[in-house]
C-alpha cells in the first residue's frame, strides 16, 4: 500500500476545495515578506484601517486625512493594517509510534493509520496555504536523529509554483516504521519542536500533527516556547479509537511499536483504568494548549477527519471575523 | 454422609479438567502493535492484583461447579437435608414359591429367598441409628403371621430374618403395597421408606401400577426402593390357560380342552408334554401324582420357541358332577415346574340351557337381534361328529315381558336390552338368579345411558358420559376385560376395539380417531364386569345387533361368546377355584386362620396340609370326604411369567419417579431415581446453579475465559 496521501479523489477533493474556501487563517500577527492575506504587527497602507496619528514632517502627503483636517484644522495622517503573507510551518510526527496501527507481520499502514491521516493533513495544509499565497515549510520528526538528518526541516519555506507537488512528492516518501528506539529517537518531536523554537524564523502559523505520544511536560515547555515566539500554535493530535478506548477483547498482547517491550493481558481487566489514564491525559493537554493561547484538536485516525478540520478551519475564519479580519 | 450413587464420584476427577485447562492450555493471544504503552503498563500495573484475583475466582467457580455436580450425581443423603434422620421402614420381602430358585453365586448355588434374605439384612444394617422397620414377607399378600405386625427395632428384624419361611404363593404386589402403605402412613416418623426385595417380574410391576402410581400421595415424601432377585431362565414354559373350549362343559361329551402354553424364556424348550388329570390328592407337585392318575388325555409338543405361545386341544370325558382337573406340562430342564399346572374345578351337565333375552332388530322387525348371539351359541356346540350324541346347548329367545322360568337356566343374554329398561317382573327374577351364583352378560350400546338411583339395578349399566371420553389408556390398563377375556387379551381385544368399536359408539365426530377413543374411556374399559350377590354381571358395551355394528359377523363373534359361556362357568364355581388367599364366598366354607379349609357346620377337618399349596383339594371329615368338596388352588399362577427383570425405565413408569432399583446379586444399584428423604442432590444442584451464575459474572468480571 503506498502511502502517499490520496486527494485525487471526489471525496478528497471536495474536502481539499472546502478547505481552501475556508482557508488555513492565522490567528495571531505575522510576519510575512509579501502582501498577504494575513495580520501583520507592521502598520501600512494598505486596505484596513488602523488608526490616526499627527503629522510629522516626512511623511507622505498622500496619507493626509483631509476630512479631518477640514474638521479639526490639524493635519492628520491616517495609518492602515499591513497585510502580509505567513510561513506555515508544518511539524509532522512520523516516529514509530504514528505506524499503530499496523499489521504486526508487515508493518504496512493502511489509511487508518495515524501516519497515514498525519501526513494527509500534513498535505491539505500545505495546498490550502498555498492557495492562499502563504508559504510552506516542513519539518518531520521521525525517530531516526542521526547527523544526516540533523536538520529537521526538509523543505523550507517557499512560494514558488510547484509548492505543493514538492510537498507531496516529499510527503510520499515518509512513512512511519516501527523499531527499537533509544530515548532519545523517542522524544523527536521535541528535538524538533527544539528546533523551530531556535531558528530565528518570521512569526508564521506552527501547525502541530502528532500524537503527541512522548513526555507530555518537555512537549508543553516547547510548545510554550513556540507561542513565546509569536507563532500561532495549531496542534492536530492524532490518535486512533483503539487508542482511546482500548475495544480489544480475549487475550492480547501488545508490542510496542518502539522498543522490544511487550505486554500480554486481557484488556476487559484493564479497559476502565487505561481509559482513565488517556482521557485525563488528553484533558491534560487541552488544558495546557488552552493555556498558552494555542488551538487543539483530536483527529481519530479511524474516523473520517474531514468534519473535524473543516470544523476547526470554520472555526479559526470566525474567530480572525471576530477580530475584525477578513 | 452416604450416596445412592457412590460410582459417580469417580466424576470429581473431572475437576482436574479447569486446572490443567488452565496449566496447559494457553490461548494464543491475538497481537497488536501498540503506541500508547505508557498508559497500557501503568493500567496493568495497576490492576495486576485484581486481575489476579478474579482470575482464581473464576477458577475456583469452574472447580466447585464440576465437584459439586459430580457430587450432586451421587445423590449424597446428607443430615442437614429435611427427612434424614432415622427411618420407618416398611420392608416388603417376597416369600412366594418363586424365590426357591437357584441362582449361581460365588459361593455355590443359592435361592434367591436367600439372597432376599440376605438383600434385607444388608439394607437393616444399613438404616440410621433410631430407626424401626415392619418386616412384611409376602406372597400374593402380607404372610402375617410370620412376622411380628409391630414395627420393630433393626437388631430384632435380623433376627426375625432367619425365622422367615418360604411359602408356595403366587406373587402379588397390590395387597402388601397397600398394607405396607397404610403401616407407613399412620406412623409418626418423618422418614419413611418403603423397600420391595422381590423377583416379581415386569408383568407383576405391570398389574401393580395402579397401586405404585398411589403411593407418592399416600405416602408423600417417602422413598420406594426395589431390590430385585433372578434373572432370567433361558427357557421357560408357563401353562397360562386351561378349560373346556367354549366354556360350557357338557357331561358324558368328548369335549375340547383347551390349554394354552408360553415359553417367556430366552432360549427354545424342547419335549414337552402336556397332561389333563384329575388327581385324587392334593399338592402341587405333578410329579407327586401316579403316572395314570386319573388321567384325562395327554399329548406331546417337539418345541416351543422363546416368546412363542402355543394352543393345545386335548379332549376331555368327564361325568356328570364337578371335577378338579390339573392341566401340567413337563419338559427336559425346566426350574420352576409349578408355573407348568394349573388346577380348575369344573362341572359337567347336561343339558346347557342358555337365555337370550331379546328384542326386535333395528335392521329387519321379523327378526330378533338375539339371533346373532344365538348362532354363536350353536357355533360353539357344534355339530356331532358319528357315532356321537349331538351336544344337547340349550339356547333358549325370550322377550322381555316374558322371561318365564329361570331355575334350570345357566346363562343369561340380554341381547340389546338396557336391564333397568325391563318390566319390574322380569327384573325381579333377574337379580334373584343373578344373586344366587349366576352370570348375566349384557350387550348393548350403553354408552351415555344416564345414572339412576331407584332402579333395582343400581347404576350398574349406567353408560360412560361421552363427554368423559379420553385419550384410551394402554392395553394393560383394561385389565378388567383381560381377567374376563383372557383370550382376546391383546391382539383380538385391540382390534376389536379398533377395527369395529369404532362404528358403534359414533360421537359424530368426523375424525375417525376420535371415534376410535371410545374403545376404552378413563377408568371405563370395554367389558365391565360387577359382581352382584354371589352372582356376576358382565356389561359389553357393544352392539349385538348388525345394525349396531359388524361385530356380529366378524369371525371373533364366536370366540367372544365362548369366552362369555366359559366365564359362566367360572362364576358358578368361584368359591371352588381359588386364587391362594383369596377368601372363598361360599357361605358355608371359610379360611382357617392360617392353613386349614374347614367347615363351619362340622367338626374340624382333619386335614392338615397347607390350603394354599397349589393343586387340586378334596375336603375330608375324619377320613370321610365331603360332598362336592374339590377346589383348586392356583398357587402358582403367574410364578416365572417374564423372569427377565424389569427394565428400570419401565419400573420408573411405573412408580413415577421415586424408585431406587438395587439388583441384589451384584449389589450394584440399576436406577438412581429416588424420592426427596434425606437426598442432598436438589440442595446441591441449586448451590451448582447459583456458582455458574456467579462464574458467568466472574467470567464477564475477569473478561473471558481461562
Amino acid at each position: 500500500m503506498s502511502g502517499a496521501p490520496i486527494l485525487d479523489d471526489s471525496a478528497g477533493q471536495g474536502f481539499l476545495a472546502k478547505a481552501k474556501a475556508l482557508g488555513l487563517r492565522a490567528l495571531a500577527q505575522v510576519e510575512g515578506g509579501r502582501i498577504g492575506e494575513q495580520k501583520s504587527p507592521r502598520r501600512g497602507f494598505s486596505v484596513e484601517f488602523a488608526q490616526h496619528r499627527e503629522y510629522v514632517p516626512g511623511d507622505d502627503p498622500r496619507h493626509l486625512d483631509w476630512r479631518a483636517y477640514a474638521r479639526t484644522e490639524r493635519l492628520t495622517i491616517k495609518e492602515y493594517r499591513q497585510e502580509t503573507n505567513y510561513t506555515l510551518q508544518v511539524v509532522l510526527d512520523q516516529t514509530p509510534s504514528m505506524a499503530s496501527p499496523s499489521s504486526p507481520d508487515k508493518g504496512l499502514e493502511g489509511h487508518t493509520g495515524k501516519g497515514y491521516q498525519a501526513r494527509l493533513l500534513s498535505l491539505v495544509a500545505g495546498l490550502v496555504a498555498q492557495s492562499q499565497g502563504d508559504q510552506t515549510s516542513l519539518w518531520l520528526a521521525d525517530g531516526r536523529n542521526d547527523s544526516r538528518r540533523g536538520d529537521a526541516c526538509i523543505i523550507p519555506a517557499t512560494v514558488r509554483a510547484g509548492a505543493g507537488q514538492m510537498l507531496a512528492n516529499q510527503l510520499r516518501e515518509i512513512r512511519p516504521q516501527p523499531g527499537n528506539e533509544s530515548p532519545a529517537q523517542k522524544s523527536d518531536l521535541a528535538r524538533v519542536l527544539g528546533q523551530v523554537v531556535s531558528r530565528p524564523l518570521r512569526r508564521g502559523l506552527v501547525l502541530v500533527i502528532s500524537d503527541l505520544l512522548e513526555e507530555w511536560d518537555p512537549l508543553s515547555s516547547l510548545l510554550r516556547q513556540v507561542r513565546a515566539r509569536g507563532h500561532d500554535l495549531l496542534v492536530l493530535q492524532v490518535l486512533h479509537s483503539d487508542e482511546i478506548d482500548m475495544p480489544f477483547t480475549g487475550d492480547v498482547r501488545f508490542d510496542d511499536l518502539e522498543s522490544a517491550t511487550r505486554v500480554s493481558t486481557r484488556p476487559h481487566q484493564i479497559r476502565q483504568r487505561y481509559t482513565t489514564l488517556v482521557a485525563e491525559w488528553l484533558d491534560r493537554v487541552r488544558a495546557d494548549l488552552r493555556g498558552v493561547g494555542a488551538d487543539h484538536a483530536l483527529v481519530r485516525a479511524d474516523k473520517d477527519p474531514h468534519d473535524t478540520v473543516l470544523t476547526l478551519l470554520a472555526d479559526r475564519l470566525a474567530r480572525r471575523k471576530a477580530s475584525g479580519g477578513s | 454422609m452416604g450416596f445412592l450413587a457412590p460410582w459417580m464420584l469417580l466424576g470429581a476427577l473431572t475437576a482436574g479438567v479447569p486446572i490443567a485447562l488452565h496449566l496447559i492450555r494457553r490461548n494464543k493471544p491475538t497481537v497488536v502493535p501498540w503506541a500508547a504503552m505508557d498508559f497500557l503498563l501503568r493500567s496493568v500495573r495497576e490492576t495486576r492484583s485484581a486481575s489476579r484475583f478474579r482470575d482464581m475466582m473464576l477458577l475456583v467457580c469452574r472447580v466447585f461447579v464440576l465437584v459439586l455436580a459430580t457430587l450432586a450425581l451421587a445423590r449424597p443423603l446428607a443430615s442437614w437435608v429435611p427427612g434424614t434422620g432415622p427411618v420407618d421402614l416398611a420392608l416388603l420381602l417376597d416369600v412366594s414359591g418363586s424365590m426357591r430358585t437357584e441362582e449361581p453365586t460365588a459361593t455355590g448355588p443359592r435361592s434367591r429367598f436367600s439372597l432376599a434374605r440376605d438383600e434385607a439384612e444388608r439394607l437393616v444394617r444399613a438404616l440410621p441409628a433410631g430407626s424401626r422397620v415392619r418386616l412384611m414377607p409376602f406372597g400374593d399378600r402380607v404372610e402375617a403371621g410370620q412376622t411380628p405386625s409391630e414395627p420393630l427395632e433393626p437388631a430384632l428384624v435380623l433376627e426375625s430374618l432367619g425365622r422367615l419361611r418360604q411359602t408356595d404363593l403366587a406373587t402379588r404386589l397390590e395387597p402388601a403395597l397397600d398394607m405396607a402403605a397404610d403401616a407407613l402412613a399412620q406412623s409418626d416418623m418423618a422418614n419413611k421408606r418403603l423397600w420391595i426385595i422381590s423377583d416379581a417380574p415386569a408383568a407383576i410391576w405391570a398389574a401393580s401400577a395402579g397401586s405404585l402410581r398411589a403411593l407418592p400421595n399416600r405416602l408423600p415424601g417417602a422413598n420406594l426402593g426395589w431390590s430385585r432377585v433372578g434373572t432370567a431362565l433361558t427357557a421357560h414354559v408357563q401353562l397360562m390357560e386351561s378349560g373346556p373350549e367354549g366354556g360350557l362343559l357338557l357331561a358324558n361329551t368328548r369335549q375340547p380342552w383347551r390349554v394354552r402354553l408360553r415359553n417367556t424364556g430366552t432360549g427354545p424348550a424342547r419335549g414337552l408334554t402336556v397332561r389333563l388329570a384329575m388327581p385324587q390328592t392334593g399338592g402341587a407337585d405333578p410329579a407327586a401324582q401316579p403316572a395314570d392318575s386319573g388321567n384325562i388325555d395327554e399329548v406331546s409338543l417337539a418345541e416351543i420357541g422363546p416368546g412363542q405361545e402355543r394352543v393345545l386341544h386335548l379332549e376331555a370325558l368327564l361325568p356328570e358332577g364337578r371335577h378338579g382337573v390339573m392341566a401340567t406340562v413337563t419338559w427336559a430342564g425346566e426350574r420352576w415346574p409349578i408355573d407348568g399346572s394349573m388346577a380348575r374345578v369344573v362341572e359337567a351337565r347336561s343339558p346347557r340351557r342358555v337365555l337370550v333375552v331379546e328384542r326386535t332388530s333395528t335392521v329387519d322387525p321379523g327378526q330378533a337381534s338375539g339371533f346373532f348371539l344365538e348362532q354363536a351359541l350353536v357355533a360353539l356346540a357344534g355339530e356331532a361328529a358319528p357315532g356321537e350324541t349331538k351336544r344337547p346347548l340349550e339356547v333358549l329367545r325370550r322377550s322381555p315381558r316374558e322371561i318365564g322360568e329361570l331355575t334350570d337356566i345357566d346363562l343369561v343374554f340380554l341381547a340389546g336390552i338396557s336391564p333397568p329398561g325391563l318390566p319390574d317382573e322380569s327384573a325381579r327374577q333377574l337379580l334373584d338368579w343373578c344373586k344366587a351364583g349366576r352370570l348375566l352378560v349384557a350387550w348393548g350400546p350403553f354408552t351415555g345411558v344416564p345414572p339412576v338411583v331407584d332402579n333395582p339395578w343400581g347404576n350398574l349399566f349406567a353408560g360412560v358420559d361421552p363427554a368423559q371420553i379420553q385419550t384410551p389408556p394402554s392395553l394393560p390398563d383394561i385389565t378388567q376385560a383381560r381377567g374376563i377375556l383372557a383370550p382376546f387379551a391383546l391382539p383380538p381385544l385391540d382390534r376389536l376395539g379398533r377395527v369395529i368399536l369404532r362404528r358403534l359408539h359414533s360421537t359424530g365426530a368426523e375424525d375417525p380417531a376420535e371415534e376410535m377413543l371410545l374403545r376404552t374411556t378413563a377408568g371405563a374399559p370395554l367389558v365391565r364386569r360387577q359382581e352382584l350377590g354371589r352372582g356376576e354381571v358382565i356389561r359389553l358395551d357393544l352392539g349385538v345387533d348388525a345394525a349396531d355394528s359388524d361385530l356380529v359377523l366378524s369371525p371373533i363373534f364366536p370366540p367372544l361368546v365362548g369366552a362369555l359361556s366359559s366365564r359362566a362357568g367360572e362364576v358358578a364355581l368361584a368359591d371352588h377355584n381359588l386364587q391362594a388367599g383369596a377368601p372363598p364366598r361360599s357361605p358355608g366354607l371359610e379360611l382357617g386362620p392360617t392353613r386349614l379349609l374347614r367347615t363351619t357346620d362340622s367338626a374340624e377337618t382333619s386335614e392338615t396340609r397347607a390350603w394354599n399349596k397349589a393343586g387340586i383339594w378334596r375336603l375330608e371329615e375324619n377320613g370321610v370326604p365331603v360332598r362336592d368338596a374339590v377346589w383348586a388352588v392356583r398357587g402358582g399362577t403367574g410364578e416365572g411369567d417374564d423372569l427377565e427383570p424389569a427394565p428400570t425405565s419401565v419400573v420408573h413408569e411405573l412408580a413415577g419417579d421415586s424408585l431406587v432399583v438395587v439388583d441384589a446379586n451384584s449389589t450394584e444399584a440399576a436406577g438412581i431415581l429416588t424420592g426427596q428423604g434425606g437426598e442432598a442432590a436438589w440442595w446441591i444442584l441449586l448451590v451448582v446453579l447459583m456458582l455458574l451464575l456467579s462464574e458467568g459474572l466472574v467470567a464477564r468480571w475477569a473478561g473471558g475465559s481461562l
